[in-house]
């Protein structure tokens, strides 16, 4: 219910089944309302946005290279996961993304006590449009 | 935009999405990020609590703090999208420093609290030992572990228990019995 869908490229059968759906007619034809789909992440160890890509058809091209279309699932284990992007967020006044950062206290794990507190928003400084080619206004 | 009105228009309180989704229509309870926002952050930490607690190292003396990124759709459904451990906490406005030295405080009085009572208890029993082993009589040494097992179990003694103006609020607390542990942060049918 929180969690976007995603694929861990270090899950063989998950990472089939991406390659299966990236390849897919279907997943072709939805490009056209849909462009970007999914985003790609470092599962570990990333900051500010470090290893983050959007897929795009580049992107498309250097994966399916990489992995040789899904036959290397399961032999190239890099820690990169695909998660389900958000194509229609919630816009602030400039018609502009933004993401919230809290934080989370585990005070204990013996036994779990856990705290949150308020955090902040931040905003993007462009106009988001879905169809952009321009990573900066989509990522 | 200058480069500091960029600075402060970048970073957002929560009071002014708030603020701006009331203005717009997009939302019309005041109260609204007590009533929806915060505890829908709430129930999504339990769930993530929940499926990565068994990598977590059970060790009274253990904590963290993570900084976890959200996103809302235009449908008001609230996404997940990375926990960070040991985020970045870099005063870059006025409005973050003073943020994050409340935080920095909260978290000390939490933690010094838990490590206070809990020495607290861990002195108690080594003071009965340390008697009981003047007494010349052989010691169960299997109870006095099962006596510092529970004595180090964290939670608060009353006289060091969370102030009020602590600016963290409680999620979970498994010190406490359940449903009772969960604050109401998850519905009471979820709580196994």
């Amino acid at each position: 219910m929180f969690f976007p869908y995603a694929y861990r490229f270090y899950v063989k059968n998950e990472c089939s089944d991406f390659f299966k759906k990236i390849n897919s007619n279907e997943y072709k034809a939805s490009l056209q309302t849909e462009p970007i789909q999914y985003i790609i992440k470092i599962s570990h160890g990333s900051h500010s946005a470090e290893g983050v890509f959007l897929l795009d058809a580049n992107q498309t091209e250097f994966l399916n290279s990489k992995y040789n279309f899904g036959e290397k699932c399961g032999v190239d284990n890099s820690s990169l996961i695909a998660q389900t992007y958000i194509t229609n967020p919630l816009l602030l006044d400039l018609d502009n993304k933004f993401d919230f950062r809290i934080y989370m206290l585990v005070a204990s794990t013996n036994p779990l006590i856990v705290y949150y507190h308020d955090g902040f928003l931040r905003a993007s400084l462009s106009e988001y449009d879905k169809f952009s080619q321009d990573v900066r206004v989509i990522f | 935009m200058t480069e500091e009105e960029l600075r402060d228009y970048h970073i957002w309180k929560f009071e002014k999405l708030q603020d701006y989704l009331l203005e717009t229509g997009k939302i019309s309870d005041p109260n609204w990020l007590e009533n929806y926002l915060r505890p829908q952050f709430k129930k999504a930490m339990i769930h993530l609590i929940k499926m990565s607690s068994g990598s977590f190292w059970k060790q009274s003396n253990v904590y963290g703090l993570f900084g976890l990124d959200f996103m809302l759709d235009d449908k008001f459904n609230l996404w997940f999208i990375e926990g960070n451990p040991n985020p970045q906490l870099l005063a870059t406005s006025e409005f973050l420093g003073k943020l994050l030295s409340e935080l920095l405080m909260s978290l000390f009085e939490i933690e010094y609290g838990l490590y206070r009572s809990r020495m607290t208890r861990v002195l108690e029993v080594i003071q009965r030992f340390q008697r009981a082993s003047q007494e010349k009589k052989p010691l169960n040494m299997k109870k006095w572990q099962e006596e510092y097992r529970l004595a180090a179990f964290n939670r608060f003694e009353p006289q060091f228990a969370v102030g009020k103006n602590n600016s963290f609020s409680v999620v979970m607390d498994e010190s406490l019995p359940k449903p009772k542990a969960y604050f109401g942060n998850i519905a009471p049918e979820c709580v196994l």
